[in-house]
């Protein structure tokens, strides 16, 4: 039961409030009085926080919390940092009885634009003590911290501590969405004290640099055999060694080839062009028929020999795919306007919309899709007439 | 099939969702990304209003804002509670003075049924911003668009899964003189919709809006009606493009639209998610297409009877509702 102070006067009436404010909710009798709202009251009254515990016996509350030296001072911006980063449902205060997390310092530290070692300096100067044998933090502040020791952030978020070692995966994540290099975040991960489950080393970043079909974002299923190749052939290392290093760094593991052939790097890329973005594994659907279509037509090859190579290069074809003996162009445009994949069916709607975009007549599109072993099961009259491509 | 996802471009810019754990230095560019302005809720959180406050205050204080060229909010500054209120963007008019184009309500169905989420009066945000070229709103619920004129806007959208009548008659009557592209997800009755033919009257006539060259009434259970509407419309004949797509359109909307003015002006006419028959659809195809209109007729629907007991005479519903 919350109880309004019988003092009326006006400090100890702001001691006894919560919010230091004079108002309701008051503090509650039957709990001890936290540390920290002795500190929040010593900075707002701008009073000791000697003189605030003496202030709070004098008013009857005998279960004070605090360390056993107070310090002198404290002032406003000390606040922030002694609020409980974990508290759930309401504002806590930190318990200057537990030892202090390493969230709970990188936390208040990336709010305050502080660096880690100022605010444990500061939280020790307060009279509380610290988590991790009072090892050194980095003195430079920096935002991203917190994100770098919170695992799967979100409603199911683990917060790394002192002791813990880092998974490879981690750097990769809140690197990426800290926008920052992995090389960068490895190495402040190893500022806090942490542990990774490699040594980080520079020319990592040459590894993981254009790794991205999309950015910097990793991809941990879906390691593309051509980033391998390329990084393998710039660097001069094998395609084994290449793969090793990125398993140690956090990918998943991949398959690669022992003898690449020249022209791997061609067919593995998106744009037939030997650079990144690459093609990535689909294995729900496979590889799209149009992909080994421009391929062939790049290489010179046919696409019974580009789907074979790209087999063993760990791509696969779904089994009702029609391959033709060879390639004709007007096929890969065809395709280029089919969002259908070999498991789905192609309807009437999706023939017309391949016929409206590509000029053909719906049967003329028909019957080629079917060729190529699309499946239709729509009884239709597909017509003979043909959109115009006036307004492509 | 879910139509409203969090957008990915804006504006023809790549969306980026703010982070305060981003050091300024790694942020992009403030012009090279719509900024997507979001704040996620964690479930147990001690004080997340306090946490919500931090992330405006140090997105205002981390990007230079005059070189924003657009924003996109979603929760909790729109949300199924009303969202916060919209002060805070308009007191930022004299730092925002390169905003372009803005999207009110980002939310996916996780986060707020599109029904519910609260748009309120949005006449003050683009009294604000006299530059806005493209306003997208999602939502619906207190929508009131008392807009007298804007000089620059060229694209208004709103999703919705029940747009007021009277906020769609206030954006049919309004005078938007640069609006090239407008686009209306009028929604249904149950969910605060109920747009009829006679509250778009105005923008069916043409009038107010003479730079109008795509028009979408779409996501309507009507849809049939509004078709016929159209098929002797004077607006049609300024548009490039016309979009019925997302509603209940069958048979007969179509009949309608083949014996009303001619089409063949539009490059293109979008009737996706659609109940029409292979005859109907092979019909109008072969109408159109070959003098030059793109007909998209993709997301066929099935009527799936409805249920008698609950007073349905047909099971046709529209893309977006709850």
């Amino acid at each position: 039961m919350f109880q309004a102070p019988e003092s009326l006067d006006p400090d100890d009436r702001r001691i006894a409030s919560r919010e230091v404010n004079g108002r309701r909710p008051w503090l509650e009798p039957a709990e001890q009085v936290p540390y920290g709202h002795v500190l929040h009251a010593a900075a707002l009254l701008r009073w000791s926080p000697a003189a605030v515990v003496a202030r709070l016996t004098a008013m009857g509350r005998t279960d004070i919390q605090h360390p056993e030296a107070l310090p002198d001072t404290v002032a406003l911006d000390d606040i922030p940092l002694v609020r409980d980063s974990s508290a759930k449902c309401r504002p806590a205060w930190l318990d200057v009885g537990k030892p202090v997390s390493l969230r709970q310092i990188l936390e208040s530290a990336g709010l305050a634009d502080r660096g880690p070692a100022d605010v444990a300096r500061r939280l020790t100067a307060l009279g509380y003590r610290l988590g991790g044998d009072g090892r050194t933090l980095p003195e430079s502040p920096d935002r991203g911290d917190a994100t770098l020791i919170s695992v799967n952030p979100g409603p199911y978020v683990k917060w790394l501590d002192w002791d813990d070692e880092v998974p490879a995966s981690q750097v990769l994540s809140a690197a990426a969405h800290l926008r920052c290099s992995p090389h960068t975040a490895a190495t402040r991960l190893l500022a806090f004290g942490l542990r990774l489950p490699y040594t980080p080393d520079p020319g990592d970043e040459l590894l993981l640099r254009s790794s991205g079909e999309h950015g910097a974002r990793p991809l941990y299923g879906a390691q593309s055999i051509g980033h391998i190749l390329a990084v393998a052939q710039e660097l001069g290392r094998s395609p084994a060694d290449v793969a090793a290093r990125l398993t140690e760094l956090g990918w998943a593991q991949p398959v690669v080839p022992d003898h690449p052939e020249a022209d791997d790097l061609t067919i593995l890329s998106e744009e037939l062009d030997g650079r990144a973005p690459w093609l990535l594994k689909n294995t729900v659907v496979g590889l799209q028929m149009r992909h080994i279509l421009r391929a062939a037509l790049t290489t010179g090859r046919s696409p019974a020999d580009i789907a074979e190579r790209l087999a063993a290069l760990g791509h696969w074809l779904h089994e009702n795919a029609k391959l033709p003996e060879t390639v004709d162009e007007e096929d890969i445009r065809l395709l280029e306007t089919v969002d259908r994949s070999y498991l789905d069916n192609i309807h009437l709607e999706h023939v017309l919309r391949s016929a409206s975009l590509t000029g053909r007549s719906p049967a003329d599109v028909a019957a080629r899709l079917t060729a190529l072993g699309h499946r239709l099961p729509d009884e239709v009259d597909y017509p003979e007439v043909r959109a115009s491509l006036a307004t492509s | 099939m879910s139509y409203v996802h969090h957008v990915e471009r804006f504006y023809g810019l790549p969306t980026y969702t703010f982070s305060p754990q981003v050091n300024p230095e790694n942020l992009p560019d403030p012009g090279s990304v719509a900024w997507r302005i979001q704040c996620a809720e964690i479930p147990y959180e001690a004080d997340y209003m306090g946490r919500v406050d931090a992330y405006w205050a140090r997105f205002t204080e981390s990007v230079e804002l005059e070189k924003v060229r657009a924003l996109v909010f979603g929760h909790p500054w729109y949300d199924a509670d009303g969202g916060l209120p919209d002060e805070p963007l308009i007191g930022l008019r004299s730092r925002l003075t390169g905003l372009e184009a803005l999207f009110l309500g980002d939310l996916e169905s996780e986060e707020s049924m599109i029904s519910t989420i609260y748009l309120g009066n949005v006449a003050p945000v683009l009294e604000a911003f006299p530059g806005l070229r493209e306003l997208v709103l999602r939502g619906g619920e207190g929508l009131d668009f008392p807009v007298t004129g804007h000089g620059e806007l060229r694209v208004l959208r709103v999703e919705s899964g029940g747009l007021p009548p009277e906020a769609a008659a206030q954006i049919a009557a309004s005078d938007l003189p640069s609006l090239e592209r407008l686009e209306l997800w009028l929604g249904d009755e149950s969910y605060g919709g109920g747009t009829t033919v006679e509250h778009l009257a105005p923008l069916l006539a043409g009038a107010g809006k003479p730079a109008l060259r795509h028009l979408g009434l779409q996501n309507s259970p009507v849809q049939d009606e509004l078709a016929a509407a159209l098929a002797s419309a004077p607006v049609i004949s300024r548009l490039t493009s016309l979009s019925l797509a997302l509603g209940t359109l069958t048979d007969a909307g179509v009949e309608a639209l083949l014996h009303g003015q001619p089409l063949s002006h539009l490059r293109e006419l979008d009737l996706s998610h659609h109940f029409l028959s292979d005859a109907m659809m092979l019909r109008i195809w072969t109408e159109l297409e070959p003098q030059g209109v793109r007909v998209n007729l993709t997301a066929r629907q099935e009527d799936d009877g409805g249920n008698p007991e609950w007073g349905q005479e047909h099971g046709r519903y529209i893309a977006v509702a709850e």
